[in-house]
């Protein structure tokens, strides 16, 4: 398999929720590869299912260019990468106070917690196993075009309304 | 123990005991997973002649070795239990999402004995473990039971396997719907939960799987995820899943399907959009399911997920409704009553032929004119089987042998059902003689889903490789060797199926043989297990399986065919002609019991076989009494 070069260029994961098929591979996949098991807990990337009308909807850190986890961090643990756009969280200083997860405009789920600490995708360095296991192609990893950026943009906005008429559920 | 959960968790409904066991490394060292330490399960628990429907039946969930991994397609459950449709043996495979939750919840296996005074919800949160009222839910319909469920413990993702109305009424053909709208049907599986006043299972787990070789194994299941994704045979599922095929046989087969059939199948539905998106089983890679919505017209506002290929053949070509909307609205009524779709079709297309007949009548029928193609008579008539209700609804709930038996005047001549007691799936084994054999001798009774050879249509080069490869024959004569055909093919289904896998992986594309499984399931648990020891261990599940028939009584009297498929040949089209009488179903019985090792008399295990097998206690018990073949010229083998 051809290995991606590190995260050089600016790279943006896109998420489909039309195309999820909602196995969960992404989850099996993110977890072996990050805490070497299968771990739904562990994953970046997690699912909201609406299992009546068989919608799963991937939802993952989109390292936003102004991220409002950012400013919203009581104790600056989180940044922003000004070369990749990858925006991570310093586990050492996060106290788990969840302002974070309150700001993310996606929902918050997106900032996932374990052991009382806040952990964030963070791209794989450039290679996200979560993308290279979805076969349905809902996960996509793409250069930072403009057509990709709109593209972006546009599915994230679906999926914004998805999951807000879904609250309601 | 790497790989697995590693416990048990084991219910008595009776008084409410929940235990917690350790789950045995010899189990699975002989076993596997899922279908085979179930099989070991229920032999070991189950005494002889208990009736399916008391309590002293077992429902056993039994998670894949491999689910909860990324290994490709690997996250079905298999069901078992003592089945009330042929009080015979009865494993279902089921896909959806709760055995993937169940092990992350800490139970690769789940036991469900006794029953409940009222009914009740077990409810599975990691380590807490309860049973809740479910008063409120009896006689909810699967989807409402879903909702209810969810909204009561006020978390979305937890996973539900339960019984609709079907279930509750003991319908011989009931099943256990899991995440809404996956079957673990056939045989009743649903009517043995509704005995236990058993509404539901609902689970959630936050825990994880640690494996062997974490690095190894990612990079095998990825590159077996795309051998199979890009595999020319299995990307067709990905389109249209089961429904890639055509409507299959129509009208009871008796006659041959309308030419306009072929609208009612996968392509159709995609061709006029009413498919809206496709669904997969926990972690697989295909996700060969289709989610089914109808926009406008009478059923507008119908969603479903289906029709797979039985339920078109079954309800569709079966019953004459050639009417895609029209199935949509019947799958969707089928599965929210907890029905199983082909026994469902296949009682109907029996009923119709009788009505046809004039044996059946409008007093039989409470009024209904269930002539073919009737629809409105179908959507009647369907849920008045899932509640036993009236005439048709009681005479039609208790399954084909009891009721062609009840009707008489030598209706069983069109009962599509075996000796055995199961509706036959849609598959005309008159024609396919690899199924007829295979359906011959599921210990279930006759359908596709002990063993499908669809190898043996040599579907592609790769299904043509594959079977010179089983029989060391060329093509074309290679296919003609039905009985090595099924047997490879039992073994490999059952390897998978205990390892998690969905039949798919080995039969509709032939990406993931058993080298490929031994080699993950080695990966993940470190036990250095080769492709010959999973065979083997795949002929020692369908071997015991057998075993457990016999201990009931069977012999070889039960591996037969529904009458019609012996008797009556196909009259029309450039099959016309062919059969598979009796005496060619006994020919080739001979050579298949042969390569096992079996009986060719009785259709018994031969004592040397099971010891070989290290199924030596199981041969002690068949010998008390006897069922074992008296040994020939008094080699008795030690």
């Amino acid at each position: 398999m051809d290995k991606v070069p590190a995260l050089k260029q600016r790279m943006l994961m896109l998420t489909d929720y039309q195309t999820c098929s909602g196995c969960q591979s992404c989850i099996l996949a993110c977890s072996l590869a990050k805490a070497k098991a299968f771990s739904p807990s562990k994953s970046r990337i997690t699912l909201r299912k609406i299992e009546e009308k068989c919608i799963g909807i991937p939802i993952v850190c989109e390292h936003c260019d102004e991220p409002p986890c950012l400013p919203a961090c009581p104790v600056s643990a989180i940044t922003k990468d000004s070369e990749t756009g990858v925006v991570r969280v310093d586990s050492e200083f996060c106290t788990g106070c969840k302002q974070c997860s309150q700001a993310c405009p996606y929902g918050p789920e997106t900032v996932r917690f374990m052991d009382g600490k806040a952990f964030l995708c963070d791209l794989c360095d450039g290679d996200p196993a979560c993308v290279r296991t979805c076969t349905q192609k809902a996960l996509m990893f793409l250069p930072a075009t403009k057509a990709v950026v709109a593209k972006k943009m546009e599915l994230a906005e679906k999926r914004k309304e998805i999951l807000t008429s879904t609250e309601a559920v | 123990m790497f790989g697995y959960a590693g416990r048990i968790l084991d219910v008595d409904l009776t008084d409410g005991t929940i235990r917690k066991r350790e789950l045995p490394e010899s189990l699975v060292k002989d076993y596997i997973g899922g279908r085979g330490v179930n099989a070991r399960l229920l032999w070991d628990q189950l005494g002889s002649g208990i009736d399916p429907l008391s309590r002293s039946n077992i429902l056993i969930f039994g998670t894949g070795a491999l689910t909860c991994t990324t290994a490709p397609s690997s996250g079905r459950t298999t069901v078992t239990c003592k089945s009330p449709a042929t009080g015979l043996y009865l494993k279902s495979s089921v896909g959806g999402h709760v055995g993937a939750e169940l092990k992350f919840a800490g139970y690769d296996f789940l036991i469900i004995r006794g029953a409940s005074a009222k009914p009740t919800t077990l409810v599975i949160r990691d380590g807490d473990v309860e049973l809740q009222d479910a008063s409120h839910l009896w006689g909810q319909g699967v989807r409402e039971t879903n909702n209810a469920i969810k909204k009561d413990l006020g978390d979305l993702d937890v996973k539900v396997a339960c019984i609709g109305p079907a279930g509750e009424n003991l319908v011989q053909f009931s099943s256990i719907m899991c995440s809404v709208y996956h079957a673990a049907a056939r045989g009743g599986t649903g009517a043995v939960m509704g005995s236990k006043k058993l509404k539901a299972i609902a689970v959630r787990g936050t825990g994880e799987i640690k494996i062997a070789n974490p690095e190894r194994f990612a990079e095998l299941s990825e590159r077996l995820r795309k051998a199979f994704r890009d595999d020319m045979n299995g990307r067709k599922y990905f389109l249209f899943g089961t429904g890639t095929f055509d409507s299959g046989p129509a009208y009871n087969f008796l006659r041959e399907p309308p030419e306009s059939a072929d609208i009612i199948s996968g392509p159709y539905l995609a061709k006029k959009h009413y498919i809206r998106r496709m669904v997969g089983c926990f972690g697989c890679s295909q996700s060969c399911h289709r989610y089914t919505e109808i926009d406008t017209g009478p059923y507008k506002g119908i969603y479903t997920l289906g029709p797979e290929y039985e339920t078109f053949s079954a309800l569709g070509a079966g019953t004459g409704i050639i009417d895609p909307e029209t199935l949509i609205k019947v799958n969707d009524v089928v599965s929210d009553l907890g029905l199983d779709t082909i026994s469902t079709g296949v009682v109907l297309e029996w009923a119709m032929e009788s009505y046809e007949r004039g044996i059946l009548t409008k007093e039989d029928t409470d009024g209904l004119e269930l002539d073919f193609g009737n629809d409105e008579a179908v959507l009647k008539a369907i849920p008045m089987i899932a509640r036993r209700e009236g005439n048709i609804g009681k005479l039609l709930s208790s399954g084909l042998k009891k009721a062609s038996a009840k009707l008489g005047k030598e209706s069983y001549k069109w009962a599509m059902v075996n000796s055995k007691g199961l509706e036959q799936s849609k598959v005309d084994t008159r024609i396919v003689k690899s199924y007829a054999l295979a359906f011959a001798v599921n210990p279930r009774g006759p359908d596709h889903l002990h063993t499908e050879c669809m190898a043996a249509w040599g579907g592609s080069g790769a299904a043509r490789a594959l079977i010179e490869g089983i029989t060391g024959k060329h093509w074309p004569e290679a296919a003609s060797e039905y009985p090595e055909i099924v047997q490879w093919h039992e073994q490999i289904y059952a390897a998978s199926e205990t390892l998690g896998f969905c039949a798919f992986t080995c039969t509709a594309g032939h990406a993931i043989l058993e080298r490929e499984m031994a080699e993950l399931y080695s990966l993940a648990t470190g036990y250095g297990v080769s492709a010959e020891q999973l065979m083997e261990v795949g002929e020692r599940i369908v071997t015991l399986e057998k075993c457990f028939n016999i201990r009931e009584g069977a012999d070889r009297r039960l591996d037969d065919l529904p009458w019609r498929m012996m008797n009556e040949p196909v009259s029309w089209g450039r099959l016309k002609g062919m059969v598979s009488s009796r005496e060619w179903l006994d020919e080739m019985l001979d050579e298949y019991y042969t390569l096992h090792g079996w009986d060719v008399e009785t259709g018994w295990p031969k004592r040397r076989t099971l010891e070989a097998l290290g199924l030596e206690d199981v041969a002690e018990e068949l010998d008390r009494p006897t069922k074992l073949p008296p040994e020939k010229g008094g080699m008795k083998s030690t």
